[in-house]
C-alpha cells in the first residue's frame, strides 16, 4: 500500500442504541447500569489516538429521520459538505455536525455504480443516532469532530432488506474505491447497530449471546463465512432488530483480507440490546 | 398497530410523544410488568 493513497487503518463495529445518547446527555457514564458499556470505549479511543484517522466511512441504518416509509432506499451514500444530527422524536440533544468529504463520497459512488450497485446519492442528509452516537463514543464531549465522514446508509429497517452477501459485496466495492483514492488519507471503516435484540412482538427482549459471539469471532478473519445467513435466518437468530449486523458486514467487507482483533467489549443489556464494540486491524498479506 | 404490521421504528415515534421508551413497549408486547421485562434482560446478561 503506497503512502500516497488512502489506507484503511482499521474497522470498528459498535452498537448505537438511542438510550446511549440520553445517558451521554445525562452524564451517566459512571452509573452502575451504564459503566460496563461506557468502559468499552477508552481502549478504542487509545487505539484511535495511535492510528490517527482523518476520515471515517460509516455504514449505518436510518430509523426514520432522513428516510421515512414514503421513500425507502436499499443503499444511500452521503455526498454533502456537512451532516447534521437532529432530534428523532426522543428529545435527546443533538450530538452536533459532522464534516463531510464530498470528493471522496463521489469517488465511492463512481466505484459503486461501476460495480453495478445503484445507490441513492444525497447532497443533503441528516444523520440519526446510528451515525452520531458511535462518533460521540469515539470523540466524547465535542460538537465538532476531528475527522471527515462518508455516511453509507443501508436499509436494515423495512423489509425487503438486502442480503448479507450483498452487503459484503457493497463493502468490497467501497474498499476498492478507497484503495484507488489518489490522495494520502488514513481511513477507519465503521459498521453500527446490533447486536442481537428484538423490540416488538412476543419475543421482545430476547437476546442470543452465542450467535453474537459467533459473528464477532467470524468477522475477524472470515466474513465470507457469514454470507450464507439469509435475512430470515438473521431474524430468527439475532432477532428482528439484530439484522443491523448487515452494517457490520458491509464495513468489514470494505477492509480487504484477513485481520487481527485489537479489542472487543460485549455487554448485556443496554436497553433491549446486547451491546458490542469491536476493533480490527488489517493484516498485510 | 404492531399486530397490524406496523414497523416498530416508526411506531416508536409515537411512543416518544407519549413519554414511553422501547422497554415500556417491550413490557407491553410480552404482557410483563416493566420491572419483570427489565429483569429478564438483566438475566440474559448473567
Amino acid at each position: 500500500m503506497s503512502a500516497t493513497t488512502a489506507q484503511i487503518v482499521g474497522f470498528i463495529g459498535t452498537s448505537h442504541v438511542p438510550a446511549i445518547g440520553k445517558a451521554i446527555a445525562q452524564n451517566l457514564q459512571q452509573d452502575a447500569y451504564w459503566k460496563p458499556f461506557f468502559d468499552g470505549y477508552p481502549p478504542v479511543r487509545s487505539w484511535l489516538d495511535k492510528v490517527a484517522p482523518d476520515t471515517i466511512v460509516m455504514f449505518y441504518n436510518d430509523h426514520g429521520l432522513k428516510f421515512f416509509l414514503d421513500k425507502m432506499l436499499t443503499f444511500a451514500v452521503g455526498a454533502a459538505p456537512q451532516y447534521l444530527n437532529t432530534d428523532e422524536g426522543w428529545g435527546i440533544p443533538s450530538l452536533g455536525a459532522f464534516q463531510g468529504h464530498p470528493e471522496l463520497s463521489w469517488h465511492i459512488i463512481e466505484q459503486l455504480v461501476a460495480d453495478e450497485f445503484d445507490p441513492v446519492t444525497c447532497q443533503e442528509m441528516n444523520v440519526d443516532h446510528a451515525f452520531s452516537i458511535p462518533l460521540a463514543l469515539l470523540y466524547p464531549g465535542r460538537m465538532v469532530y476531528p475527522i471527515r465522514v462518508v455516511p453509507i446508509c443501508i436499509n436494515t429497517v423495512q423489509h425487503p432488506l438486502p442480503t448479507m452477501k450483498r452487503c459484503l459485496a457493497l463493502g468490497r466495492s467501497v474498499g476498492r474505491a478507497l484503495a484507488a483514492w489518489p490522495e494520502k488519507s488514513r481511513v477507519v471503516v465503521m459498521g453500527t447497530g446490533g447486536l442481537s435484540h428484538q423490540l416488538d412482538g412476543a419475543r421482545a427482549g430476547f437476546i442470543n449471546r452465542e450467535f453474537d459471539q459467533q459473528c464477532l469471532n467470524t468477522l475477524i478473519a472470515d466474513p465470507e463465512a457469514l454470507q450464507h445467513y439469509s435475512v430470515h435466518d438473521l431474524v430468527s437468530l439475532a432477532r428482528t432488530q439484530g439484522v443491523e449486523i448487515l452494517n457490520w458486514m458491509a464495513a468489514r467487507g470494505a477492509m480487504a483480507g484477513t485481520a487481527r482483533q485489537v479489542y472487543r467489549n460485549y455487554h448485556i443489556p443496554i436497553s433491549n440490546t446486547a451491546s458490542a464494540v469491536q476493533v480490527l486491524e488489517p493484516l498485510r498479506q | 398497530m404492531i399486530v397490524a404490521g406496523g414497523n416498530i421504528y416508526y411506531l416508536a415515534k409515537l411512543a416518544g410523544i407519549f413519554g414511553l421508551n422501547v422497554q415500556d413497549v417491550g413490557a407491553q408486547q410480552t404482557g410483563m410488568s416493566l420491572d419483570a421485562f427489565k429483569a429478564k434482560l438483566l438475566r440474559a446478561g448473567k
